[in-house]
């Protein structure tokens, strides 16, 4: 029964993950630690490996569908990593509750610039030229090809640190800055920036993934069920994905931020919901 | 008409072989394990340490095979970094090449900053 339990965690993390361009860890760690009473750190590990799970199993289909701009990803790789191992290594300065609290305080504030830049974020902003690190795609939503340039890489790269930074104290991927970053500042298209997003979370995940494995806090009989579902759940959303548009795409993204938000910050005061 | 390089396709198709093939064999090695767990076989709460694993695995402990399942799936994503790499550096893009050998640096770093601590 746990095994299905962690599994089902993992499935339904993977989907609205995929959906919505995050590892699902920003669900995961919530769930396993406030719900499944599971110890912090086991729940950030198994986390972790879901949100490497999410990543690789989305990136295949974006990757193959020219969605994911692989060398814009890795570009923004080099900040996002860099900032993922400081994030690790300052991670034992800060307590938990005053993480949680800083976390909570930046997912309300990224719900609200996605819903206040939600139509320039909902519509692509096209370009001929796509650029060094622009791309094109199909958008079977709109039944033509997209074709978009990289704005603010500057801007771009230092959200990016940022991002890694609380992947490496949090033991999440980095998309919900990841992604509005590249919609908000970078003028990249939604799903552009989902697909961009899932290629690089896996790779920021790996950052802090081994230090966890080499602490011994990678339960197998947690992380496997949550690996294993979150795969089974990021294929169903990455298929429906396409044929989703943008603006309920934005919607949804936008609603779980807050409602995790709540919860965050009522962790981190010491309140809990059950 | 696509607008992306043939080259550039190229290197889609090769990451994302190497995304499959790294997928399809920790989810396999994570179903021998769960299917190992399942038929009797005791799982410790924590993954199997990298000394011990060889000889866990020649044992069959269901432990260990999970452990390397999460190992190999850990290790995917340098692997999609390394394609990129020998893929950029065969077609003398070294601006990407660079880049992907600068991550691949902070991630080897990573590894040792674990060990480390």
């Amino acid at each position: 029964m746990t095994f299905a339990v962690f599994a089902f965690v993992g499935a339904a993390a993977g989907l609205l993950g995929a959906l919505v361009g995050v590892g699902g860890g920003i669900l995961i760690v919530p769930c396993l630690s406030l719900f499944l009473k599971v110890p912090i750190h086991q729940a950030i590990a198994a986390s972790i490996v879901g949100v490497v799970a999410t990543s690789t199993a989305t990136a295949i289909r974006y990757v193959r569908d020219d969605m994911s701009n692989v060398r814009l990803g890795m570009t923004l790789e080099t900040a996002t990593t860099v900032g993922a191992v400081l994030g690790g290594a300052t991670s034992a300065v800060l307590s938990r509750e005053v993480l949680s609290a800083v976390f909570g305080v930046v997912m309300i504030l990224v719900a609200g610039y996605m819903l206040k830049g939600r139509k320039k974020a909902g519509h692509a902003e096209e370009a001929e030229d796509p650029g060094p690190f622009g791309g094109s795609y199909h958008d079977p939503s709109l039944g033509r090809r997209v074709t978009y340039r990289v704005k603010r890489l500057g801007a771009g790269l230092t959200a990016s640190f940022l991002a890694g930074n609380l992947s490496g104290l949090l033991g999440i991927g980095g998309g919900p800055i990841k992604v509005p970053a590249m919609t908000l500042f970078m003028g990249i298209p939604i799903k552009a920036a989902a697909a961009t997003s899932n290629f690089m979370i896996g790779i920021t995940a790996c950052a802090s993934a081994y230090v966890y494995y080499m602490k011994g806090f990678v339960a197998p009989s947690i992380a496997v069920p949550v690996a294993l579902g979150v795969t089974a759940g990021a294929y169903g959303g990455a298929a429906v994905a396409p044929r989703i548009s943008s603006s309920r795409l934005i919607g949804l993204f936008a609603a779980i931020l807050g409602a995790l938000a709540v919860q965050m910050l009522l962790a981190a005061a010491g309140i809990r919901l059950r | 008409m696509s607008v992306k390089s043939p080259v550039d396709h190229t290197l889609d198709v090769e990451v994302s072989r190497a995304l499959q093939a790294g997928l399809a064999a920790a989810i396999a090695l994570m179903a021998f394990g769960a299917a190992l767990a399942l038929s009797g076989r005791p799982v410790s709460p924590a993954a199997t340490p990298l000394a011990a694993l060889l000889s866990a695995l020649k044992t069959f402990d269901a432990t260990a095979y999970l452990s390397l399942g999460i190992i190999v799936l850990l290790a995917t994503p340098a692997l999609r970094v390394v394609v990129i790499l020998v893929h950029s550096a065969r077609r003398r893009d070294w601006k990407l090449a660079g880049v992907a050998a600068f991550v691949l640096a902070v991630l080897a770093a990573s590894l040792l900053l674990g060990r480390a601590e």
